[in-house]
């Protein structure tokens, strides 16, 4: 069975978006993949991984969505530090 | 005034605004920047958002809250950008016919702001490194 690759867009904000250095990205995954996975991808390393999923939520085309969620060609991923507004 | 701004937030002016013959009761909420936080001294803050979501998160809050309480009006505005000492960041206002749902409404919309919008905050201090600061909410 053919695994077929799929678009997605990363959206970093605050704390995050310090880390990386980085506002946004386009990146290329297989169809299904989830949030957390594709977090595991950008934080390689398991101390920075459960460091920061620990803080983080994430919101799929800017609702909050569960971890597990399957992502689909077009999603745009947002992970969400600690928010403090209000 | 839109529900994001980047200009100074004139709550005379938006409390001016909630005037319904039939309400009795108008309860606002001013959050405004203070000069401290956890011992140390603030001198200045950032306030980010991502914008789209804090809007789409603000207007089901308002639908919300008009479901959840018999209110007639609610508001809300948040500043972002950077804010000194004493300036508004948030405002909420609620007219209501009585002032029970009025308290109730503002107290909850301000606590939803506070736990879901997508908004974040680097507090700048008069000495030591700026941080991005954890909410701790009740």
């Amino acid at each position: 069975m053919e695994t077929s690759l799929v678009q997605i867009k990363l959206l970093y904000f605050a704390s995050l978006r310090e880390k990386l250095g980085r506002t946004e990205e386009e990146l290329e995954i297989k169809t299904g993949l989830t949030p957390e996975q594709v977090l595991k991808e950008i934080f390689p390393s398991a101390q920075d991984y459960e460091s920061w999923r620990s803080c983080l939520r994430v919101a799929i085309n800017q609702e909050y969505a569960p971890w597990d969620r399957p992502l689909q060609s077009g999603d745009e991923v947002t992970f969400i530090p600690p928010v403090a507004g209000g | 005034m839109e529900l994001i701004t980047n200009q100074a937030i004139d709550s005379v002016r938006l409390e001016a605004e909630l005037v319904d013959p039939s309400c009795g009761g108008v309860v606002t909420f001013t959050g405004k920047v203070r000069n401290h936080h956890q011992g140390r001294q603030v001198e200045k803050l950032i306030y980010e958002a991502f914008e789209p979501m804090v809007v789409q998160v603000i207007q089901r809050l308002l639908s919300e809250a008009q479901e959840k309480f018999p209110i007639k009006n609610i508001k809300v505005v948040h500043r972002v950008g950077e804010l000194k000492i004493g300036e508004v960041a948030v405002w909420v206002g609620v007219e209501s016919a009585h002032r029970g749902e009025a308290f109730q409404a503002c107290e909850w919309m301000i606590n939803q702001i506070k736990k879901q919008a997508p908004i974040w905050k680097k507090e700048f201090y008069v000495q030591g490194e700026p941080e991005w600061i954890r909410c701790h909410h009740e």
